[in-house]
């Protein structure tokens, strides 16, 4: 049962655990990629399959106990690089395929919105505090990294509106560390 | 703010921990408070007081400012 009390709330082992569950989810993430394209071929399918399993059921494990301890930032950092590795725009252009795609990253975003909401009811009034700095921060270099894409959109590459989400969710999560820090010294 | 919290936890022989389950806070933040990183919200600031059964002007010290 989740403690009613307020987290820990950067520890070493929540790195450790942030780090592992991350490099898990994209090795897993890109071993089943590979295993879906080598389907008909059954023994290769099975050599990448089987470990990507494994791999995401690693990181499945590992955000676990990151969510037990109560140090839900750490899943706006795996939320950030989930979101490139599931690109909705990728998927297959057919309904079917946009249904699924859609129906999983709700179930995503759901599943975000709950990490938030319960990360922000359970945080006493200095991590409340931090976590406004954090999203200052964060809020403040997308808008100024935006608008400096936006003076040479014409010349750069597109910007995948995935890619925006990413880097809120990943600057959030940096700047909420480097403050928790601040006042953990 | 400077404060006596360090010593009034110690004269009671409690923990961080211990403290901030009183006072339903994280470690972190008696941690914040004690090194004078954070100044407590007023009614934090009487949940410490009415902890150590004392007054909030014997524990805190207005006329130092330290919070960041």
């Amino acid at each position: 049962m989740l403690s009613r009390l307020p987290s820990e709330r950067i520890s070493r082992i929540g790195v450790v655990e942030f780090v592992a569950a991350a490099a898990t989810l994209v090795a897993g993430t890109l071993l089943l990629r590979r295993a879906g394209l080598f389907y008909l071929e059954r023994p290769y399918s099975y050599y990448f399959f089987f470990p990507g399993v494994m791999a995401l059921f690693i990181s499945g494990v590992l955000v676990f106990r990151i969510v037990r301890r109560g140090e839900y930032p750490w899943v706006f950092g795996l939320a950030a690089i989930a979101l490139p590795l599931f690109q909705p725009s990728v998927a297959p252009y057919t309904v079917r395929f946009r249904v699924v795609v859609a129906i999983r990253d709700l179930a995503l975003i759901a599943t975000a919105v709950l990490f938030v909401t319960r990360s922000i009811s359970r945080a006493d009034e200095l991590e409340r505090r931090v976590h406004v700095q954090a999203v200052s921060w964060s809020y403040s270099a997308i808008v100024l990294a935006l608008v400096s894409y936006a003076m040479f959109e014409d010349v750069l590459p597109p910007l995948h509106a995935t890619w925006v989400a990413s880097a809120l969710l990943a600057s959030w999560m940096v700047a909420w560390a480097y403050e928790s820090a601040r006042y953990q010294r | 703010m400077k404060n006596r919290l360090r010593v009034l936890r110690a004269e009671r022989g409690w923990s961080q921990a211990e403290l901030a389950e009183r006072l339903r806070v994280s470690r972190q933040t008696v941690n914040a408070i004690e090194t004078g990183r954070y100044d407590p919200s007023l009614p934090l600031a009487f949940a410490i007081a009415r902890v150590f059964g004392s007054v909030i002007e014997t524990i805190f010290d207005p006329e130092s400012s330290g919070d960041s």
